[in-house]
């Protein structure tokens, strides 16, 4: 697939090559990404024959916005690795990292505008504010060892589902599809897709379905519980749950939760209620058949295994 | 596997759906919600045969669908004037108090499951996930049923109401007054921004000074001054625990833009107000205080007070986020803090009697 190495430029103005370590910075930051939203984008687009000079800005709009909340991201979490390389920030500086991070963002919106769809420019201002509303709210709940699994909900919401919600949407919104149900049920989908993604990322921290090796425990080691942990923590006392504030391996934290078999279990648990999200998403699935024309249900095998894809990491 | 329906408010199923008509055997539980308040909401049930719904005993049912522990903004107010008149032998007719405190009662608990059932209708129970009783996301009843229940125990209320009128005519302006709060009230609570101060300060009215008064005047034929006091400090708790409530919930006040004042001033604006609302109870309690209770009393609450206050400012300082678990933590400390201040109240009032006959 050709499409992700050209995302970098739409337009002639994208990236000028007068600017000092932008190009170095983005060419760094791109690399080794998986570029999950711009194929999501691609898949979707060639489903409703969108023309693939749209098919090319969508595409560079979710993975522009995604980097940029990336670069921002690592900044505020001081990260030093981002797929497995140093971090803008550290390896530049935090003013650069802000910098290109803005400067994402505004070509997203310079190229969008320049579009000319006025719901399209609406719907993603609208998604990057609920991204950052998500961060935002996503490090207010740092260090609190008592968080819900609902309350990590509503941050995932924000955060993770917006995009895949955007992924969903936005290419009906480019070729003016105005379908109120049938956007109604695609955001609902995108709910669901986010949740199952966070979820299924928050697994690898505890080396669940971890084909990729990424570190273990990082979240819960920067004092941040993630949802599996939320989840799996619920029954524990108070003092119990602040303990884990010290746990340095996943074999302290199992000892800590009972011991391999009560963290199996609560595996098994944590799947089966994302069993239930993901026969949700098949009944949307099943819905969405029904509002789209023939020449769309060209998507409909794309979107039926995208919970495999996302939830259980299949191939 | 599950099976859902999917449905549009325009849809003709929906409201069947919502009220739980559409089948005796079955059940909906709504499991995702989009666009709630507008008029293109759409809900996904999960339908259920009722005999999956997990079995609870009929107590705890009721207990929790009634609400029964804010039954205490009612009850305390009772129980200090009751002991009052009782002390001072002022006492009319024991069996009006008994007519007035059931109808009380069955007017609260209609009231109450009118409510859930607005909530349910409107949608706010799917905004707010700890809304209302939760007894119809749960499948113990159907939205339906708490109508008709909230239906029955109007005219319950309003049956025992009827001798108590007759007996203490002028009771009937306190009930005239009561209706008007708790009608518009709960109309205006999330329609209109221009009436919000009415709407949030309805509740003062309706457990506080109009209660008080009132329930005085069927013990002992008027009112007076310590009544209305007495009122307006439960009245003045009540609005504070809603507030506290509001300011639990902002996150999703303010998702859904709804017109009330933690919406209106922010988070910190809202913290520090609910501040000021505590040390503002605190004086107005040491004033009644001063004024009706021996020095003793005073002492024992003032430094009671102060030390739920201290500590409250204290739990106010951990609260960093609208979302996690401090926020909530910070609510059942307020929460606790107005049940241990009213049982502690009631007991001393206990004390207060049982001396006084001791003496005698």
């Amino acid at each position: 697939m050709a499409l992700e190495k050209n995302l970098k430029i739409y337009s002639a103005q994208d990236f000028p090559s007068y600017l000092p370590k932008l190009n170095d910075l983005y060419d760094g930051l791109f690399s080794g990404g998986k570029g999950f939203r711009a194929k999501m984008i691609q898949m979707m687009s060639q489903g409703l024959q969108l023309p693939a000079a749209t098919e090319l800005l969508l595409a560079q709009t979710i993975e522009f916005i995604h980097n940029a909340s990336l670069l921002h991201d690592d900044l505020v979490d001081r990260s030093s690795l981002r797929r497995g390389k140093t971090t803008a920030w550290l390896k530049y500086s935090p003013e650069y990292a802000v910098l290109a991070g803005d400067y994402l963002l505004a070509r997203v919106m310079v190229n969008l505008s320049a579009f000319g769809n006025i719901q399209l420019v609406h719907y993603t201002a609208q998604m990057i504010s609920d991204l950052l509303e998500g961060e935002w709210l996503q490090d207010s709940i740092v260090g609190d060892f008592l968080v819900e699994l609902s309350q990590l909900d509503r941050v995932h919401n924000l955060k993770t589902s917006s995009l895949f919600k955007w992924c969903l949407r936005a290419p009906f919104i480019a070729k003016n599809v105005e379908n109120t149900h049938l956007h109604s049920t695609l955001d609902q989908m995108g709910t669901l897709l986010g949740q199952l993604f966070q979820r299924s990322d928050d697994l690898l921290d505890f080396d669940i379905r971890n084909y990729e090796g990424k570190a273990l425990l990082g979240d819960l080691k920067s004092g941040y519980f993630n949802s599996f942990c939320a989840f799996a923590v619920k029954d524990l006392s108070v003092e119990e749950k602040k303990g884990l504030k010290q746990i340095q391996s996943l074999q302290e934290f199992k000892i800590k939760l009972g011991g391999e078999k009560i963290f199996d279990q609560k595996v098994e648990e944590f799947d089966q209620a994302n069993v239930f999200l993901i026969q949700l998403y098949q009944h949307h699935l099943q819905t969405l058949k029904t509002l789209l024309t023939p020449e769309q249900q060209l998507i409909l095998p794309f979107l039926a295994p995208l919970t495999d894809l996302l939830y259980w990491r299949k191939k | 596997m599950n099976s859902f329906v999917t449905l549009s408010k325009s849809d003709a199923d929906f409201q069947r759906y919502l009220l739980g008509t559409f089948s005796s055997e079955k059940i909906a539980l709504p499991v995702q919600s989009l666009n709630v308040f507008k008029s293109d909401e759409q809900i996904t049930f999960q339908v259920k045969d009722i005999s999956e719904i997990p079995k609870v005993s009929f107590f705890t049912k009721w207990f929790v669908l009634l609400k029964v522990k804010n039954l205490i903004w009612l009850l305390w107010p009772s129980f200090y004037l009751i002991s009052q008149s009782y002390l001072d032998e002022s006492m009319l007719d024991p069996w009006l108090v008994v007519l007035t405190i059931a109808s009380c009662f069955f007017a609260f608990a209609s009231l109450s499951l009118r409510n859930d059932f607005r909530d349910h209708i409107t949608g706010t129970d799917r905004v707010f996930s700890k809304a209302g009783s939760r007894a119809i996301q749960k499948g113990w009843f159907k939205a339906y049923q708490i109508k008709r229940f909230s239906v029955i125990f109007f005219i319950l209320a309003s049956v025992l109401a009827v001798p108590v009128i007759f007996a203490v005519p002028k009771i009937s302006i306190y009930i005239l007054f009561f209706i008007i709060f708790s009608v518009f009230g709960f109309i205006l609570s999330t329609t209109s921004a221009q009436f919000k101060n009415f709407s949030e300060w309805s509740i003062f009215w309706m457990v506080g000074p109009l209660f008080a008064m009132g329930f005085q005047t069927i013990l002992i034929g008027y009112f007076d001054i310590e009544s209305i006091g007495i009122g307006i400090l439960n009245g003045y708790l009540a609005f504070l625990y809603i507030q506290i409530k509001n300011f639990r919930d902002i996150f999703e006040l303010g998702q859904n833009q709804l017109p009330l004042t933690i919406n209106q001033l922010g988070f910190d604006k809202s913290l520090f107000r609910i501040k000021k609302l505590w040390f503002s109870y605190f004086c107005m309690h040491f004033i009644f205080m001063w004024v009706y209770f021996d020095s003793y009393s005073l002492l024992l609450f003032t430094l009671m007070n102060f030390a739920i206050y201290y500590l409250i400012l204290k739990k106010s300082e951990q609260i960093r986020s609208p979302l996690g678990s401090q926020i909530q933590l910070f609510y059942n400390f307020n929460r606790y803090c107005i049940s241990s201040l009213l049982f502690l109240w009631m007991i001393q009032n206990l004390l207060i009697i049982v001396s006084s006959k001791f003496y005698e």
